[in-house]
């Protein structure tokens, strides 16, 4: 019955009139007046004079690579839409926790990222005083545009009383929270633990709609009575699911919030110390990317204790290894995970002795070959397994070469970190193995070069055969602060594939009809 | 020659050439899982896009055909180097084509030009609409999107001193 009913109404659009249609329109999401637009020209028609306003937020994200920050931040004035548009821009880069894990943050920043990076220091604060002088008594709207701030706690000048009256006052509006510890002698400032932690209870209870807390410190010395500080009251944040604590100057601190808050986090990134003492599939049972710094033996084996498929992490990134870890403990700690495994990250970056220690100076023993040759058979397939990021010291070691070639059936992508530029001599070697994992289709060099990596390298491969091999043979000639100028991917050679249809193209040709 | 047809959300189709549609990189992902599922090698793709209308996909044939004989630009560029492609000049055929357009349409072009993954004319549309926004006022923004402020009581003056926040020393 419904279906006769459509057609026979025909066109609902003259159905109403053209002001009532408006007036329902004005309720209706961006994306839902797309789609009305699409449907119908007459409702198309209707909303000409409205299509600036409303899809400049949707265009704005392509656009950004375009704009300077002052012009961004003009758009914010010109209609509630507009600013709506770059606030959910603004807030979307800072309180996005997916981009943590994402293989490109060693890439160079696109301008539009810097553009708004540069915001996140209008936003860090000692003392809250002057921030709620600027706005006056407009107290009714969000000031934190960028819904990130970061609070460094405990300094000498820190202003905790004005900081909690602009939190007080706008608290609500942030999602993600930096709290920089600085207590350079606690003893000094006549602080204990207890204080520390109500302070830093006393902050979150402030920002009751948190997503990501991050927690950094600069090393002091702990007050004697720390370790019989007694609990203070923890707010309830519903929303928080990314948790960053990655010293381990404060470990008392950070296993309390895990205990309070551990069910719900999400994306955790810690020191490999937390994951050791701590039972993770009953504290944190819902963790999907787990990122672990300086990963030590007891953190290894406190993964490798899982059962499979008890904890379906997806991403795991181990960045820094203690100089005792071997290589076949790291590979034990992965099994537990083959099933879920999306993303593998093992970088010793910055300090690239490590990774001599982790894989090249050890004298390769038989007891050591014997025991990764056990862990490998036990291991099983890496059948989600598409991208791995590492050093390409580590994939040309022999343990990793076989784990490559019989576990990864389904890798896409492989990102290598080299310390020095001579080590790509030795590249013929590694496409068979490449040719040999199959499927793999885009391999990129990154060479570390004064202070930062450098793309040297792309292999795209299309079914295992290498199909376009490029030479990024610029050097970095400019260290200098505009390196947004720099382009390392040239791929105006891209394929024989694109030249062929160039050339057949110049034949084509175009027709429309209506119908 | 191989055709392909292209219909757009109301209804309308289009015949074009495989070789015009796989310029862009949406079209040419259909034509290629239409190949793979398709037995017959000869049967012509149909693809429904349900996201731009008769109009505006016409117009986005009409620029890829023009451009049919441009290098394929990777749909990445961007992310390596921040920005458009300056070498890549505009041409009197896009300012031709892009003048008599009211901004609505262009932002629906840029739309589209993302959504079939058409590099080039994503840049020019872009630029056209930085070119209207940088270095100008508020009111003369306004102007361009022909646009009436809809703040209410002291939101715009609120506005205002955030963006000053993020500005000053």
């Amino acid at each position: 019955m419904e279906q006769e009913n459509i057609e026979e109404g025909k066109n609902s659009c003259l159905v109403l009139l053209p002001e009532i249609w408006e007036h329902i329109f004005n309720y209706l999401p961006p994306q839902d007046l797309i789609s009305v637009i699409n449907t119908c020209p007459e409702w198309s028609q209707l909303l000409t004079l409205r299509k600036p306003n409303f899809l400049f937020p949707m265009a704005l994200p392509f656009l950004l690579p375009y704009i300077r920050r002052n012009t961004l931040l003009a758009c914010r004035q010109v209609t509630k839409n507009f600013k709506k548009g770059v606030d959910s821009i603004l807030s979307n880069h800072f309180s996005n926790s997916n981009k943590f894990f994402a293989y490109n943050r060693y890439k160079i920043q696109p301008r539009s990222t810097q553009v708004i990076e540069r915001l996140r220091f209008r936003f860090t604060f000692v003392n809250g005083l002057h921030f709620i002088k600027s706005f006056g008594d407009l107290h009714s709207s969000n000031p934190f545009m960028t819904q990130s701030i970061s609070i460094l706690v405990g300094r000498t000048h820190y202003d905790s009383p004005s900081i909690k009256h602009m939190l007080c006052l706008h608290g609500e509006n942030l999602l993600r929270l930096h709290l920089k510890c600085n207590y350079p002698n606690a003893n000094h400032f006549n602080l204990n633990g207890e204080s520390i932690l109500d302070e830093l209870a006393a902050l979150l209870h402030l920002v009751p709609n948190l997503k990501s807390l991050k927690i950094t410190t600069i090393p002091f010395i702990w007050p004697s009575t720390f370790a019989e500080a007694t609990i203070p009251h923890f707010p309830i944040l519903n929303n928080l699911e990314f948790l960053e604590v990655d010293d381990n100057n404060y470990l008392f601190i950070v296993k309390r919030i895990v205990h309070l808050y551990g069910s719900q986090i999400r994306i955790l990134s810690c020191s490999g110390r937390l994951i050791e003492g701590c039972e993770l599939r009953v504290q944190l049972p819902n963790v999907r990317k787990l990122c672990v710094n300086y990963v030590s033996l007891e953190a290894l084996q406190s993964l490798a204790s899982f059962k499979k498929g008890r904890l379906p992490l997806e991403n795991i990134k181990f960045r820094m290894f203690h100089e005792s870890v071997e290589a076949y403990e790291v590979l034990q700690a992965f099994g537990a995970f083959s099933e879920s495994l999306k993303e593998l990250e093992l970088v010793c970056y910055p300090d690239f002795n490590e990774v001599r220690e982790f894989y090249g100076n050890k004298s390769i023993t038989n007891e050591r070959e014997w025991k990764c040759e056990k862990v490998m058979k036990r291991l099983g397939v890496f059948t989600n397994l598409k991208i791995i990021t590492t050093e390409w010291k580590i994939v040309r070691s022999k343990w990793f070469i076989e784990f490559l070639i019989g576990k990864c059936r389904g890798l896409r992508e492989l990102y290598l970190f080299c310390e020095y530029e001579g080590v790509l001599d030795e590249l013929e070697e590694f496409k068979r193995v490449i040719e040999q994992v199959g499927g793999v289709e885009k391999v990129e060099w990154w060479v570390w070069e004064r202070g930062r990596f450098y793309l040297r390298k792309t292999m795209m491969m299309i079914s295992s055969i290498p199909e376009v091999e490029k030479e990024n043979a610029t050097k970095a000639e400019d260290t200098s602060e505009d390196l947004e100028l720099r382009n390392n991917e040239d791929f105006s050679e891209m394929s024989e594939a694109s030249d062929e249809f160039r050339s057949d193209m110049k034949t084509s040709k175009f027709t429309c009809c209506y119908q | 020659m191989a055709l392909v047809r292209v219909i757009s959300s109301d209804g309308a189709a289009f015949l074009v050439s495989q070789r015009l549609a796989k310029r862009s990189g949406k079209l040419k992902t259909e034509i290629e899982t239409f190949r793979k599922s398709s037995d017959n090698s000869e049967a012509q793709p149909e693809i429904r896009i349900v996201t731009i209308r008769a109009e505006i996909l016409r117009l986005v044939l009409q620029w890829l055909q023009q451009h049919q004989n441009d290098p394929v630009l990777p749909a990445n560029q961007n992310e390596q180097d921040g920005r458009g492609d300056a070498e890549m000049g505009q041409s009197q055929w896009d300012r031709d084509f892009l003048a008599p357009m009211d901004l609505g349409i262009v932002m629906e072009l840029i739309l589209a030009a993302n959504h079939l993954e058409v590099k080039g004319l994503l840049d020019i549309t872009c630029k056209l609409v930085e070119s209207k926004i940088t270095g100008r006022t508020v009111d003369e923004i306004r102007t361009a999107f022909k646009l009436k402020s809809d703040f209410k009581g002291n939101e715009e003056e609120q506005t205002r001193l955030e963006n000053r926040w993020c500005v000053e020393n």
